[in-house]
């Protein structure tokens, strides 16, 4: 044990050394030359700022606060995003060179950049639908499972907020408790469980299986005679249960947030009025939240289709370099969540209902 | 309401008067007669609440608000019932990850043992932290997230900041053209990114031949800045700062719906009072923002200790500056290797030879990194929560 407190006390001198550096680099910079540091910025509020009209320093200081992230938008997300558009109509080299509509013929594993095989543009979105065989069917899945599990997270995530929303008692720990899964929910761990086989052979050793056995609600309801297909689908949400629960933290959390701002006096004129609880969550609650099922919509949208298996398969293809094909998925990737999201929030906009109680 | 207390206050008064009146009809016929009276007196009180009863429920007003109650009662055994049943759902596997870690390998085909283990043994957590480099990935875990997350809140606040309150011409287009960084995967701009990290430059164009500029630094230093590559943390300070970190146009979006939500009469008083621009934002906004502050600090710090994504696209992890995530993703394939050297074989010879073949070995060392992963999470979540929870019920966010 003394041996590593030693190992740890040395590796964290040696990760603030360069912190440390850096850091006294920049004030050394500012203490020596403060006055061409700060002088130019005195000057100019002086001289130009401070002569402004208010609405005017409102613009100049609203462009100074958006500049950061205006500069990242158009270097880390607008440019690449072009590139890849680039990317997805052209062959690209390892390095990241690409030749526009040009594709070359494979030798062995490498390619061989002289011999052109075709200029047809469309070559990677066409591997990409026809001759990769799990794209498609992987994309599919994914639409389908997106639609679904948007309809369930997000009635599941409205009905959760509603009740953490009433008064009763150990509120604060059961929200602490649902909250928990956003901490916990890691994609690393997940990765790595399924890396390794026997999630179940690990419950099977602690004796579920039986359990699961002796109390069969599937076979029971089929014995009933619910629907096939019912059974399964509900068998499928109830086993997906804790995915579910573990998925739909932030939905909670912005519904609760929607729920709250509801003006109270619409409640208190609803009670008066002899409506019960259930009245008024539809009358009040829902339209008043609507909104926000929009928002939650196109989030749980983006999310599913970030955990979905598509993503496993567009990286065997860039792990192999085939990197034009992989713009061109991407692409296809992004029309596809794109066409959902359109459909849907196309339907739910006509519902949603906007009370402007702004004056 | 009112209802209501009167009807306490009745009760009270009938039961003040009950317990008046009966130790005066006891206490003569202490001796011998104690049952009987006792029993009358039970039958008195039973007749009077059957009679309460049925008045009541000829009382139309009474009769709806006692159904009132009982369904507001059944309405929260349901809910009981249902927290309970969600609350053991999330629970029950940290319990089981916790009761699977410290059992000592010779435990694991024993069916006897389910909860508690027989033999108590810490080799899981000892094997897992020279599996993760532990300390040392920790140490670089928490830098990463700390400042990237510091960097998110500066860049999110003041853009949130900018859209709500401070609006122009054409600041809503640029508001849902940011909100595109949300919907538009990661996976689609990965590719064209990565080469554009491995050399950074600013300025630089190539159009197709006709417009050929070098860029900034490659006419400065000679040669790109490469942002890529192991050790090179730099990357997520600076993607955060200019608010392209992970999903930070959610985190915009929070700030901007938490500022709309504050009353413009604030802002218009600090503005007479002679604050300026700045002013009204730091000492009057910021202050007021703690809940979504908080909000935001968890998530961000959250996402991007769990990150795999990001992590692994920029190749940073390595041996001079190990991430758990990325080692924890790798780490089946090696425990094969390290059981096997010299130090463990102590353990092999009390185990069995082929113990590192067994999925339900290698399982659950996967299990017990993970709870090591997740350890600082939760110890931090224990501290914050209170103030995240508050800060969710008193923020609004939702404008």
């Amino acid at each position: 044990m003394e041996n590593n407190n030693v190992k740890v006390k040395k590796s964290f001198k040696t990760q603030l050394q360069p912190i440390a550096k850096g850091f006294k680099k920049v004030i050394g910079f500012i203490i020596k030359n403060w006055f061409f540091v700060l002088f130019p910025c005195r000057l100019f509020k002086e001289l130009i700022y401070d002569k402004m009209r208010y609405e005017k320093q409102k613009l100049f200081i609203s462009w100074l606060f958006l500049a950061p992230t205006l500069l990242g938008f158009i270097l880390f997300f607008a440019y690449p995003l072009v590139m890849s558009l680039l990317y997805s109509f052209s062959s690209v080299e390892p390095n990241g060179t690409f030749h526009f509509s040009e594709f070359f013929a494979k030798v062995g594993t490498q390619y061989d950049y002289t011999q052109v095989i075709s200029t047809d543009i469309l070559n990677n979105y066409k591997y990409a639908l026809r001759v990769n065989a799990d794209f498609p069917v992987s994309l599919w899945n994914t639409s389908l499972n997106t639609v679904i599990d948007t309809a369930v997270i997000t009635i599941f995530s409205l009905l959760l907020a509603v009740m953490l929303n009433g008064k009763f008692k150990g509120r604060a720990f059961v929200r602490a408790i649902f909250f928990l899964p956003v901490v916990f929910n890691s994609e690393a761990i997940t990765a790595a469980l399924a890396a390794a086989e026997g999630v179940d052979a690990v419950l099977n050793s602690s004796g579920s299986e039986a359990l699961t056995q002796l109390f069969d609600l599937e076979q029971f309801m089929q014995g009933i005679g619910v629907p096939v297909q019912l059974v399964t689908f509900l068998s499928g949400i109830t086993s997906t249960i804790y995915r579910t629960i573990s998925y739909s933290g932030i939905q909670i959390l912005i519904f609760l947030t929607a729920i709250q701002s509801v003006p109270k006096h619409l409640y208190e004129a609803a009670t008066i009025e002899g409506a019960t609880g259930y009245e008024q969550f539809w009358k009040i609650t829902l339209p008043m939240v609507s909104p926000m099922i929009l928002t939650v919509v196109v989030y749980t949208i983006v999310d599913s289709f970030l955990r979905s298996e598509i993503g496993d398969v567009m990286d065997t293809v860039y792990n192999n370099n085939e990197y034009g094909y992989y713009a061109a998925m991407s692409w296809l990737y992004i029309l596809a969540s794109l066409l959902i999201m359109g459909i849907i929030v196309g339907i739910l906009s006509k519902v949603v209902f906007y009370y402007d109680d702004k004056k | 309401m009112m209802t209501r207390n009167k009807k306490k206050e009745l009760k009270k008064q009938h039961v003040q008067e009950l317990e008046n009146n009966t130790p005066i009809v006891e206490e003569p016929k202490e001796d011998k007669k104690t049952k009987e009276p006792t029993w009358s007196h039970i039958k008195r009180l039973s007749k009077e609440t059957y009679t309460e009863i049925v008045s009541d429920l000829k009382n139309p007003v009474k009769r709806a608000v006692m159904r009132r109650k009982t369904s507001m009662r059944l309405v929260s055994i349901l809910r009981g019932f249902i927290f309970l049943g969600l609350s053991f759902v999330i629970v029950f596997p940290i319990f089981q990850e916790v009761s699977l870690a410290f059992r000592h390998p010779i435990d694991l085909n024993n069916k006897l043992v389910n909860w508690i283990p027989e033999t108590f043994s810490l080799f899981n957590f000892d094997l897992s932290k020279v599996l993760l480099d532990y300390w040392r990935g920790l140490w670089c875990n928490l830098k990463v997230s700390t400042i990237s997350t510091i960097c998110q809140l500066f860049a999110t606040s003041l853009a949130g900041y900018a859209f709500s309150r401070l609006k122009f011409r054409g600041s809503n287009l640029i508001f849902w053209l940011i909100m595109l960084t949300l919907i538009v995967p990661p996976q689609a701009i990965s590719l064209a990114r990565t080469f554009f990290l491995d050399d950074f430059d600013i300025l630089r164009f190539n159009f197709f031949g006709l417009w050929d500029n070098p860029g900034l630094f490659e006419s400065l230093l000679g040669h790109g800045l490469r942002l890529k590559g192991e050790g090179k943390d730099i990357v997520f300070y600076i993607t955060s700062l200019t608010g392209q970190g992970i999903r930070a146009a959610l985190f915009i979006y929070l700030f901007r719906q938490f500022f709309r939500g504050i009353p413009i009469e604030l802002e218009e008083s600090a503005q007479i009072d002679g604050a300026g621009v700045v002013r009204t934002f730091w000492s009057v906004m910021l202050p007021n923002a703690r809940g979504v502050i908080t909000t935001v600090a968890l998530f961000a710090f959250v996402w991007q200790w769990n990150d795999t994504y990001y992590t692994g696209m920029y190749q940073i992890s390595g041996e001079t500056f190990p991430m758990l995530t990325r080692k924890l993703i790798s780490m089946s394939e090696r425990i094969a290797g390290i059981i096997s050297q010299p130090h463990y074989q102590d353990f092999l010879d009390q185990v069995g030879e082929g113990i590192a073949k067994n999925p339900l070995f290698v399982q659950v060392i996967l299990n017990t990194a993970a709870l090591m992963l997740m350890a600082p999470l939760i110890i931090g979540y224990l501290f914050v929560q209170r103030l995240f929870i508050e800060g969710v019920e008193r923020s609004g966010i939702v404008g």
